[in-house]
């Protein structure tokens, strides 16, 4: 196959992973039974008593009350709302899943939180765990493998 | 997800296992399924191009999510094979089979509902999910890390295959 060709391919790939962003995105909300972080924001009152399952990032923790002030990030900011009933240990930085009912004055009364990451820290080993993990398959692949110039692609070394 | 070094150390195992038995797998084709692996996390480009940045140029609300899918990983694979210059049919199948080991190993995720993310667009939506661990879990590290570890001394002990 010419490289022209190759080159040709790609392109196609590349608009196709576009022209599902598009569909995906447009389809979204119907297919996420839940009032999302952007309705919320657009229209909180109309929302109170619907389920919901938000995921956000733990701003403060009041353990007496047993409630966290999360931050919902949505297309026009960051939406602030305090969750009840969290009694699973989390830290400001750290990350939530929310699955409960919307209550009046960005209120959640949680059925389940599910601490993703505990502080911000876990973040970055997420992160740095995720770069070795980055390095160990580019040296195994550059063993085994190189970049012909000629042919314009990769072949086996 | 879970973190890059599980996903790739997954089907290093996988496939260096699988090498013990069959010839069509030699050492040189574990790093491309483990490529694969990496796929899904290609979603990270949005660190360095912000979705609202392709959202204004197409002039239409877009989201990279699909990249981390079935249906974006079978056209990602598709690309990237492209770039080989040969043994394309094999590159796409292994691309293929490491990111799905990816995605699936994602989909057992905890989700607060009880439902996965959209991992398996555009054909399912929101499957079930077992919810098997959360994503900053170190345990789940120190299995893979253990798991490399062993197959890694195996192969080059006593099967031998990856010389």
């Amino acid at each position: 196959m010419r490289p022209s060709l190759r080159l040709f391919g790609i392109v196609l790939v590349g608009l196709l992973v576009l022209g599902m962003g598009v569909h995906y995105d447009a389809n979204y909300e119907t297919n996420w039974p839940y009032p999302t972080g952007d309705a919320l924001e657009t229209d909180y009152e109309s929302h109170v008593g619907d389920r919901t399952f938000l995921f956000g990032t733990v701003r403060a923790v009041d353990r007496e009350n047993a409630t966290v002030e999360i931050l919902v990030e949505t297309e026009q900011g960051e939406l602030p709302l305090t969750v009840g009933g969290v009694e699973r240990s989390v830290q400001p930085g750290g990350a939530v899943q929310v699955y409960g009912t919307v209550e009046p004055d960005r209120h959640l009364a949680a059925d389940r939180v599910v601490v993703v990451n505990p502080a911000g820290s876990s973040l970055l080993f997420k992160y740095g765990v995720s770069l070795v993990g980055a390095l160990l398959v580019v040296v195994l692949f550059f063993r085994h493998w190189r970049f012909d110039t000629d042919g314009v692609g990769f072949e086996v070394r | 997800m879970a973190e890059l070094l599980t996903h790739v150390l997954l089907v290093y195992v996988l496939l260096t296992v699988a090498s013990w038995w069959t010839d069509a797998i030699t050492a040189r084709w574990v790093p491309i399924g483990m490529a694969g692996a990496a796929i899904p996390d290609l979603l990270k480009v949005e660190r360095l191009v912000d979705e609202r940045v392709l959202e204004g140029l197409l002039g239409v609300p877009f989201s990279y999510a699909p990249i981390s899918s079935l249906g974006g990983v079978l056209v990602v694979a598709g690309g990237i094979t492209l770039c080989f210059t040969e043994y394309r049919r094999r590159v796409y199948g292994l691309l293929v089979a490491g990111s799905v080991s990816s995605l699936v190993l994602d989909g057992l995720r905890v989700y607060a509902d009880g439902h996965a993310g959209f991992w398996l667009y555009p054909l399912w939506w929101r499957p079930p999910t077992p919810n098997l661990y959360v994503t900053s879990d170190p345990r789940v590290t120190v299995v893979a890390v253990l798991a490399g570890a062993c197959v890694f001394l195996l192969d080059r002990y006593v099967f031998g295959t990856a010389q």
